[in-house]
């Protein structure tokens, strides 16, 4: 017969009852005194294409910036140029700046 | 055998004899316990290198508030917790980058893991068990596996999360409730 749900939840929770430590491996300490000695830095968990990756976002990011800037401050003295054509062409001479 | 005041004074003393001894009475309790929470044998290796590389260039910072293994233990516990964030960010990074297409392939989770210490008999059994424990909040699992793998008791367990025993009761209370709910889950999406 197929053991019941409960069953198996108690036989999972059961399973590390006298549950043995586990060893760590003969090598280690030479590894660890080998790493104190060349004062080796924690491995580094980013790879290279992760690094590469987030300097081309950032530089796509600068870019995106910089040409939004200039988009923004170039037509400003272009519209003021073309009003100034328009309102001329309109009232048939130069307007005084103010605004009515 | 030295004592611990001993022990801890010739560490500060840089002597390597000390560091032999410190790594022999620990060095199987942070690996079980960076076993169990990272549930990989290369990581937890990685990590006891690098709590034992910890302990030995911050002995000098050792005040001797608490006692020396559960400092070790304190080290162990938040390197592993450190360890399984950064292993989640890269899962979900990994999955971003896979949506682009590119050579990226996506990190799944890892197998079931077999603890080496486990009965031969309760093996599967203990494969979903580790496969739940993987699931819960940080806190729990630390306390979870400190108590009921590593079975510090839960006054040793409140030093070494540096919080109350009734505290580490509520922990492993709650951890119990949703190992139930994730076994069940586990029960009813695997049969």
């Amino acid at each position: 017969m197929e053991p019941t749900e409960p069953h198996k939840i108690s036989k999972a929770f059961e399973s590390i009852d006298g549950i043995q430590r586990a060893e760590a491996s003969p090598f280690l300490y030479g590894k660890i005194i080998t790493r104190i000695r060349e004062n080796i830095p924690a491995p580094v968990y980013y790879t290279g294409s992760v690094l590469i990756r987030f300097a081309m976002a950032m530089l796509l990011v600068a870019a995106l910036n910089a040409a939004t800037v200039g988009i923004l401050k170039r037509p400003a003295a272009n519209d003021d140029a073309q009003l100034r054509q328009l309102a001329k062409e309109y009232f048939g001479n130069e307007i005084s700046g103010y605004t009515y | 055998m030295q004592s611990e005041q001993e022990l801890i004074s010739n560490l500060c003393a840089g002597d390597e004899n000390a560091f032999r001894e410190l790594f022999n009475l620990y060095a199987d309790k942070v690996y079980n316990t960076a076993l169990s929470m990272l549930q990989n044998q290369q990581d937890a290796e990685d990590i006891t290198q690098e709590v034992f590389v910890e302990v030995y260039r911050s002995i000098n910072k050792f005040k001797g508030e608490s006692q020396l293994y559960t400092w070790i233990y304190r080290i162990a516990i938040s390197k592993c917790t450190d360890q399984i964030k950064k292993q989640k960010t890269k899962k979900r990074f990994s999955f971003l980058t896979s949506l682009f297409g590119d050579d990226n392939t996506l990190i799944h989770d890892r197998p079931h893991f077999e603890h080496p210490g486990v009965l031969a008999e309760k093996k599967e059994d203990s494969k979903a068990l580790f496969h739940a424990i993987a699931k819960l909040p940080e806190k729990q699992q630390s306390a979870y596996t400190l108590h009921k793998i590593e079975q510090l008791s839960q006054k040793e367990v409140a030093e070494v999360m540096q919080t109350t025993p009734s505290a580490v009761e509520s922990l492993i209370g709650r951890a119990n409730e949703n190992l139930r709910r994730l076994l069940s889950e586990y029960y009813n999406n695997t049969l």
